[in-house]
C-alpha cells in the first residue's frame, strides 16, 4: 500500500480548500481559545451554551472555542463596497452525542461578510452545494428563507412564547398541533392553510419566485430575491431544493438559511445561512452568509464505507 | 425498505394494528417470539421493538427511519425529529398531583417530583415559580406520600394509582399521545415511501 495515499477526508479536504480559495476564499487560522466574553454575550448563537473555560496565567476567564463564526465576525472590518471572504478548517470544542459530553468537533466552511448581494448568496448556496457533491452523489442542499416566515409573524403579532411555540411546530413540521395553535389564537385558517402547503412543497430554487408570489402576504423583498437567485441559477439545480421547515435562530439568521443532507448520514451534515442580524448585534455594519460542515460526521461516513459506494 | 421503531408494550401493539389496517402488516410480528427485528419485503417495512423511551433516540441516530413516541418521550428528550401525526391512540395527560389538602403557597419553594424534569421546570418556569425538581425513576405517588416532595409531575392515565395513593390531579399540564415521528435526512431521502405510509396512517386515526 502507497504509505502516502490519502484518507478520503483529507482528499475533501484539499478538494475544498482549493475549490474554496478559486472563489477568493482565503484561509482563516485561530488560535484554539478565545476570551470568554466573546462567547458569553451571544450564548444562544452557539450550539450549546456550555463551554470549556481556564483561568489564564493573567487572569483571564478563557474559553476552548466552541464556534467559529464569532472569531471571524469579531475580527472583520467593514468597508463599504468590499467584502472579506474567508475558509476554515478548525477545531471547535463542545458537547456531542446523547450523553452530553464534551467532544472535540472537526469543522470547515466558509464565510463571506461585508457589503453583499444577490450574487454572494448564489456563489455561496452553489459552494455548499458542491461541497455536498464532493462527499456524495446523494446529496441534497434543502433551502428556506426566514423572510417568509418574517412576513408571517408580521401578520400574527404572536407574543414571544407562542412566537417560538409556532417557529418549533413548522421546524418539526407539525401540522396537527399547529392547527391547535392557530385555533387557541384565532388566527386567520387561511394563513394555517397556506403554511401546511409550504411544508409541504419540494421544489427548485428557480420556482420560488412564482410560488410565492401566490401568498399575497409574503414580502415582495423575498420574492425580488428568489427573482435574483433564480437570473443566477437559471431553469435547474436539482439538487436545492426548498424545504420551509429548514430553520436557524432568527435572533441571528435573517434571510436564506439552508442544511445540507448526504444519504447515509442520519443528520444535517453543513448549515448555513444568512446572519446579519448577528453582525448587526455585534455592532458590525454590512451582511453576512455562510456554512459550516461537520467534518467529525463526514470521517464517519467515509469510515462506514458508504462513500466508497460513490466513488 | 422502511424501519421502524415501534415501543414495546401495549401502546406498540395498538399502533401496529393501525399500520396493519393501513397497508403495512407484518405476520411474523403478530407470532410472539423472543426476536426484536421483524421484516415484511413485499409491504417494505421492518419493524423493530424497543423500549419506549428509547424510539426517539433509534430514529434521531439513523437505526429507524420512522418511530412511535409518547408526546412526553418528545418533549422531555426534544429530539431533532419531525413530528408527522397525532396517532390519537395511547390518550393520557401529564399533570401536576397532590394530597387533596394541597394549597400553594408562593412564599416557599415547591418541591416536585418527577420523571420528566424538563417539562415540569417549563411548566412552572413559565408560571415564574420558584421550584426544587426531584428527578426520580418511579412510584412517583410515593414522593408527596412519605413527604419527600409538595406534589409530583407525572402521567395521569386513568387517575386510579392517584387516587388509591391518596393523591389527587391540581391541574393539566398537557395532553399527551403516541405520535409518528421521522428522521429529518430519511424524510428527504425517502420522502415518497414515508409520505405514503402517513397518508395511510392518517386514515387510520380514529375521529
Amino acid at each position: 500500500m502507497d504509505r502516502y495515499q490519502l484518507t478520503q477526508e483529507e482528499k475533501l479536504r484539499f478538494e475544498l480548500r482549493s475549490l474554496y480559495r478559486a472563489h477568493g476564499y482565503r484561509p482563516f487560522r485561530m488560535s484554539k481559545f478565545e476570551k470568554y466574553e466573546l462567547y458569553a454575550g451571544y450564548k444562544d448563537f452557539l450550539v450549546s451554551d456550555r463551554v470549556i473555560t481556564f483561568q489564564d496565567t493573567n487572569g483571564e476567564l478563557m474559553a476552548l472555542k466552541p464556534d467559529v463564526t464569532l472569531s471571524i465576525v469579531k475580527n472583520a472590518r467593514y468597508t463599504p463596497g468590499e467584502k472579506e471572504k474567508y475558509c476554515y478548517h478548525e477545531t471547535v470544542y463542545r458537547p456531542t452525542g446523547s450523553a452530553g459530553l464534551f467532544g472535540e468537533i472537526l469543522q470547515s466552511g466558509l464565510e463571506c461578510i461585508g457589503d453583499l448581494d444577490v450574487g454572494d448568496e448564489h456563489e455561496v448556496l452553489c459552494l455548499a452545494d458542491r461541497t455536498l457533491a464532493a462527499i456524495s452523489v446523494e446529496s441534497v442542499l434543502s433551502f428556506s428563507h426566514l423572510g417568509i416566515l418574517h412576513s408571517l409573524i408580521g401578520l400574527l403579532q404572536p407574543e414571544s412564547g407562542t412566537r417560538s411555540r409556532l417557529l418549533a411546530l413548522v421546524a418539526n413540521r407539525n401540522a396537527h398541533e399547529l392547527k391547535a395553535l392557530f385555533l387557541e389564537n384565532g388566527w386567520d385558517l387561511r394563513l394555517l392553510e397556506d403554511i401546511r402547503e409550504l411544508l409541504s412543497l419540494d421544489c427548485e430554487i428557480c420556482e420560488m419566485e412564482s410560488i410565492l408570489a401566490k401568498y399575497a402576504w409574503v414580502s415582495k423583498e423575498v420574492i425580488r430575491e428568489f427573482s435574483g437567485l433564480k437570473a443566477l441559477f437559471g431553469e435547474s439545480c436539482p439538487r436545492i431544493r426548498f424545504d420551509f421547515s429548514v430553520m436557524n435562530d432568527t435572533r441571528y439568521y435573517n434571510g436564506i438559511v439552508f442544511q445540507g443532507y448526504v444519504r447515509g448520514v442520519a443528520e444535517k451534515v453543513l448549515s448555513g445561512g444568512r446572519y446579519d442580524a448577528l453582525l448587526t448585534r455585534m455592532g458590525k455594519q454590512g451582511g453576512a452568509i455562510g456554512f459550516a460542515l461537520y467534518m467529525s460526521l463526514i470521517e464517519s461516513f467515509f469510515l462506514s464505507g458508504e462513500g466508497e459506494k460513490d466513488a | 425498505m422502511l424501519n421502524i421503531a415501534l415501543p414495546k408494550g401495549r401502546l406498540g401493539d395498538r399502533v401496529y394494528e393501525m399500520l396493519k389496517a393501513a397497508g403495512y402488516p407484518c405476520p411474523a410480528l403478530e407470532h410472539p417470539d423472543r426476536r426484536l427485528v421483524f421484516e415484511n419485503k413485499e409491504a417494505g417495512v421492518r419493524y423493530f421493538w424497543v423500549k419506549p423511551s428509547d424510539v426517539t433516540i433509534y430514529v434521531e441516530r439513523g437505526a429507524a427511519d420512522l418511530g412511535i413516541a409518547g408526546k412526553d418521550i418528545l418533549l422531555e428528550n426534544r429530539p431533532a425529529l419531525y413530528e408527522l401525526l397525532d396517532l390519537k391512540t395511547g390518550i393520557c395527560r401529564m399533570a401536576v398531583a397532590g394530597p387533596p389538602s394541597f394549597q400553594d403557597s408562593r412564599d416557599r419553594v415547591l418541591r416536585v417530583a418527577t420523571k420528566f424534569p424538563k417539562i415540569a421546570g417549563d411548566y412552572y418556569a413559565a408560571r415564574s415559580r420558584n421550584v426544587e425538581l426531584i428527578k426520580l425513576n418511579g412510584s412517583i405517588e410515593l414522593a408527596p406520600v412519605l413527604g419527600l416532595s409538595d406534589v409530583i409531575v407525572d402521567i395521569v392515565e386513568t387517575g386510579t394509582t392517584l387516587r388509591e395513593n391518596g393523591l389527587a390531579v391540581v391541574d393539566t399540564v398537557c395532553p399527551i399521545s403516541a405520535r409518528l415521528v421521522a428522521n429529518p435526512a430519511s424524510y428527504r431521502f425517502r420522502r415518497e415511501e414515508i409520505l405514503k405510509l402517513q397518508e395511510s396512517l392518517a386514515a387510520q386515526i380514529p375521529e
